[in-house]
Parts: C-alpha cells; structure tokens; sequence
C-alpha cells in the first residue's frame, strides 16, 4: 500500500528501529518532499538512525519506507533508489593513499558513472560547488577536518541526487565555508529533497523550510520552522538579572540575561524567540553539560 | 567555495543494464589502486628485475661452465609466487579492506558490495598479466637459449615445461583473489596473517618428494609448487601427473575463491545461484584434482 502523498520524496510509516533491547527509533510517520528540511534533536535522539534507514544502508525494525515511490525492503528497488540518492554519513573515514579528485572520482564510479570524461567533468564540478577544487590534488590525509568534510559532502553531491541525506554536514566547517554551504543546499534543495542532521540550529534556522524534531526516539515536531519559532513568542526576554525559574538562562555579550522560559522575570523585556529559544522549550529541558560536553569534542575531533 | 547554482542532472548511465560497465570501470580504478599498493608495487619491481636479468643468473646458453646441478629448472618460479603471488594476496586483501572507513557512503551507492568486490577479482587480472608477461619472456629466453647445462632440461616434454609455466602463473591471480575472500570473510584481526602463513605453509609441504599415494595427493594439492624435487644426492626427481590437469585443478582454486569472495554480503536468489555455480566449480576442480593425480606419467629421475 502506497501512503505517500503526491508530493512526498520519501515516507515512512510506523517505523521503529530496535537494537536489542534500545528503541532507537519509536513508530515514526513522517513525510519529506522537495526543499530543505532540517532534523534536530539531542545526542541519542535517532536521528542518525533515521537518516541512515533514509540512506537505505539500514533497514527498519518495522514499519513501511518508500522513497521515490519505491519499496527500499526490495532489492532491485533499493538500488534504484541509490541511483538517485546522496548520503553524507556522520563520520565518513576515507581510504589511505587517495588524493581529493581520485576519491570523489572513486565515488561517482561506485555511482555508476562510469565513462570517464563525463565523470571526471561531474567530479569537478562538485568539488567546486564545495569550493574543494585548490586541494583536488593533495593527499586527503594531510586535508584539515573542514576540508575533508567538504570532500565528503562533495561525493555525497555526485549526480545532483533527488534525495540528499546529510548527516550533520557543517561539523568542522568555519562560519564563511558554512555560509556558502547553505547557499550550495538552498539551491540543491530547489530541485530535490533535502534533509540534514544537525546540532546547529541556526543553520536550520537559516537553510529550511521544515524542521523535524526527534527526542528518544519520538518526533517531537515536524512541521515549518516559522511555525515552531511562533510557539516560542512571548516566552523569550532579557532582563538584567539571572534568573532560576527560566527553563535556560545566560549572560549575553551585553551583560543582560536571556532567558526562556514559562514565566518572564522581573523587569524583562520581551524579545523574539529564535529556533534555539523553540527547540529548548519544546523539548522542556535545556541541553546537559555532558551533552554540550560530547558536541564540543565531536567538533575539536573532526576539526582535527 | 563556490555557491553556484547546483548544475543539471547529467543525462546518463543509469540503468541496469549499466550494471556491466560499471564493474568494469571500477575494476580498472581498483587495478590501478592495487598495482600501486606499496607492498604489491615493491614486489613488481623486484619481479621485473628478476625477468630482466634472469639470463645473466640462471643457465641461459650452452657457454655456462658452473655447477647447476643442485637446482632445478622450475625452482625460480617460486619468485613470482612470493612477489606477485604472495605479496599481491597482502596487498589485494589491504585494498579490499580500505573501503570499510567509507562503508556509510560506499554501501549508499547502487554498486552493491559483491559486485564491488567482483570488480576487485577482475582487478586481480592485472599482477597475473605480469606473471604471465614474466613467464613468457622467459619461455622465449629459453627458446631462443636453451639451457642445455639444466640438469634434465632435455627429459622434460616442451608441453610440460608449457603446462608447469602456466600454473606457475596463476599465483599472480590465485593470490591477489585469495586475499580478497579473506578480507571478504575473515574480518578478524590477524587473518590476514594467519591465512598468509597457512597458505606458505601449504605451498611448502606439497613441494616435497612423491614417495607415497598420500604425498602424491599433497603435492598435487598445493596452489604453488615446483614440478622437480632435489634429494640430498643432488638427483632431480620429475613429479610426474597429469601437469594440464593440475592446472586445470589450480584455475578451478582461483574461481573457487573469487566466488567465495562475491558470495559474501548476498542474500536469496543470488547467493542461491552462486552457490549453484561453487558447487559446479567445486565438483570440476575435484575432478581435476583427480585426475591430476592419477592420470599422466609417473615420478621419475631425470638427472643425477
């Protein structure tokens, strides 16, 4: 039976995803079309899970996906689906001894492209689209974190692919590289579906239309990003003093506290809520020090 | 980085019957990767030198005065099956194994596993054709300088010498596919080391003297052996079997590996089939065996 919707690229219905006795993924129904659409959630969520059982590289405990109006559980459907499909796992390692060019070319074989002239015009232009044409012909071992995560995205462009699944694609990327990331995504994003993992609310702030929040498992919210930002209006203040009550509170830069929260402080003064100030009173809980702890390693880490 | 609009999908290549093409163009990219491999590359080299000077170190005319009784004619084979044959099972085996840093990406793509590592077998081809290119220029060389010192050089049928340079040529195949069902199955740490040193192991035992029906069967079993076996009189003892038979026996090992190798990772119709055609190889390699053993002329003394 076919759930999806017209204008769905992928659907899923009821799916769950078990490691033995762990549920990472919880009865999931979900619909993805064509734009940009941002996947948050704290560390454990599913999210991974998810994008990877988008990927087809795994399949779901229960549950019906279709992707492209095709049954991934049949094989000669899930190579189909790969033909038009871009994946950007979390930590992609690369093979020793490859420079840039020869992998991505390696990528785009594995593709199915496999005359070489067209090829190697598609290899370049995707690693320019990721701005990774200076390095083409430098070992990747010796490529700095932001740089491999380039190349990487980079094979994940290969062919201009329907369904793009990207897995936190900003990591280790400074703030100009992450800027003209999210113009190379809008713009892929006109054309396909989209959907990114990530822990950077405001690249999803600034790239996506739609936003799915995951939380042990469970979407959360899935829906327009404007929409989950008005649920936050009128529960976002700066007041001059900190305050305990607040869901989350912090010194800004200019010595007043931000605070978001159920109940405004004394003296506070109403400000627009960003997706952050959203996601943290959805979720009903600020982010945990080992969970800041964590992302920031997993930064220093692919930055190494 | 570029932000450049996405360019369009290029029109290609993605079909089915694609499939063909695509392992194809895969193959020569992992040929490439394997011949390059620093283990296999220093091997190569060293072979290429042995071919090149072979005349001027082994008993090329009928001027050479030395004592060359104590070694056989064949005994120099053992070169290539320890630089190409052996080094290439190290080396194919390390390149098999390179893609698991890449698995979330590599397993996205429409190539599925065993037909990437069926691209990988035939990539193999490329270190047998040096071994072939080897051993042919040095039947040339004895073709046109006959060793006529060698120690039963003219006991030994022209087919024979055919037959023993042909088996000894495909250590240049049977290795390299070896380490590629290896890295196939065998994923544990030290396999590698284990299978390389029982696979030495093996070639070392069955190149003794055939003094019994069992070591008979041994012998003939061995992927690597010499035809001459040298006692302590310094007498050079001709095996004897059916030579073309034990090729035969041989190039069935090579298929069965590789099948061993693209069975890995299939699942219903086709690993049925494959089992299917292993059965077929397997019952036409026993069969040679067989035949190899039983078939063809007795050990005999052909110098003193």
């Amino acid at each position: 039976m076919n759930h999806m919707t017209a204008s769905a690229t992928a659907s899923l219905r009821g799916v769950s995803k078990r490691f033995g006795s762990a549920e990472a993924l919880a009865e999931i129904d979900l619909e993805l079309a064509q734009g940009v659409t941002g996947l948050l959630g704290p560390n454990g969520a599913g999210k991974t899970t998810l994008l990877r059982i988008l990927a087809t590289v795994m399949a779901p405990t229960s549950g019906a996906v279709r992707l492209l109006g095709l049954d991934p559980d049949d094989l000669d459907n899930r190579v189909e689906v790969r033909r038009t499909l871009g994946y950007l796992p979390q930590e992609l390692g690369f093979p020793r001894g490859f420079t840039t060019f020869r992998f991505v070319d390696y990528m785009a074989v594995l593709k199915e492209w496999h005359e070489s002239a067209p090829r190697h015009t598609e290899v370049r232009r995707v690693l320019d689209l990721v701005g990774a044409t200076p390095f083409s012909t430098k070992r990747i071992r010796v490529l700095s974190g932001g740089q491999r995560r380039r190349v990487a995205l980079a094979q994940a462009l290969i062919g201009d692919p329907g369904l793009l699944v990207l897995d936190e694609p900003t990591t280790g990327l400074d703030p100009e590289q992450r800027a003209v990331l999210r113009g190379v995504l809008s713009s892929a994003g006109r054309r396909s579906t989209v959907v990114l993992a990530t822990h950077q609310t405001e690249d999803v702030a600034a790239l996506c239309e739609r936003v799915i929040i995951l939380d042990g498992g469970r979407v959360r919210w899935a829906g327009r990003v404007i929409e989950l930002v008005a649920t936050a209006v009128g529960k976002v203040w700066l007041a001059d003093l900190p305050d305990a009550g607040a869901l989350t509170s912090w010194r800004t830069g200019s010595g007043r506290h931000h605070h978001v929260g159920m109940q405004p402080p004394s003296g506070a003064e109403l400000v627009e809520p960003s997706l952050e100030d959203a996601y943290l009173l959805l979720l009903g809980r600020p982010r945990t020090g080992a969970e800041i702890g964590s992302e920031i390693e997993r930064g220093v880490a692919s930055a190494s | 980085m570029s932000a450049s609009v996405v360019g369009s999908r290029p029109a290609s290549m993605r079909s089915a019957k694609d499939s063909p093409r695509s392992i194809v163009a895969l193959a020569r990219i992992e040929a490439a990767r394997l011949m390059r491999h620093p283990i296999l590359a220093a091997g190569l080299v060293c072979y290429a030198a042995f071919t090149a000077t072979f005349r001027w170190f082994t008993y090329p005319d009928a001027d050479y005065t030395g004592d060359v009784s104590s070694a056989g004619t064949f005994d120099w084979t053992v070169i290539g099956a320890l630089l190409v044959g052996l080094f290439g099972f190290v080396a194919a085996n390390r390149v098999a194994r390179s893609t698991d840093r890449t698995a979330g990406s590599v397993d996205a793509s429409p190539m599925s596993q065993s037909r990437r590592t069926l691209a990988l077998c035939f990539a193999c081809l490329a270190p047998f054709a040096v071994t072939v290119l080897g051993n042919a220029v040095i039947l040339v060389m004895w073709l046109v300088h006959p060793p006529v010192l060698q120690p039963g050089w003219f006991e030994v049928a022209t087919s024979e010498k055919v037959w023993v340079l042909a088996t000894a040529a495909l250590t240049g195949l049977g290795g390299p596919v070896l380490g590629v069902a290896v890295a196939s199955w065998w994923r544990w740490p030290g396999a590698l080391a284990v299978t390389g040193a029982a696979l030495v192991v093996w070639c070392v035992t069955s190149a003794g003297v055939v003094s019994s029906l069992a070591l008979r069967l041994l012998h003939v079993s061995g992927p690597y052996t010499t035809p001459e076996y040298s006692d302590e009189t310094s007498a050079i003892i001709w095996q004897g079997g059916s030579l073309m038979w034990r090729f035969a026996y041989v190039v069935g090992l090579v298929v069965l590996a590789a099948i061993a190798a693209v069975a890995y990772g299939t699942v219903g119709l086709r690993r049925r089939r494959l089992q299917r055609l292993a059965v077929a190889v397997g019952t036409a390699t026993l069969v040679a065996y067989v035949l190899a053993v039983f078939v063809g002329p007795a050990a005999r003394l052909i110098a003193q």
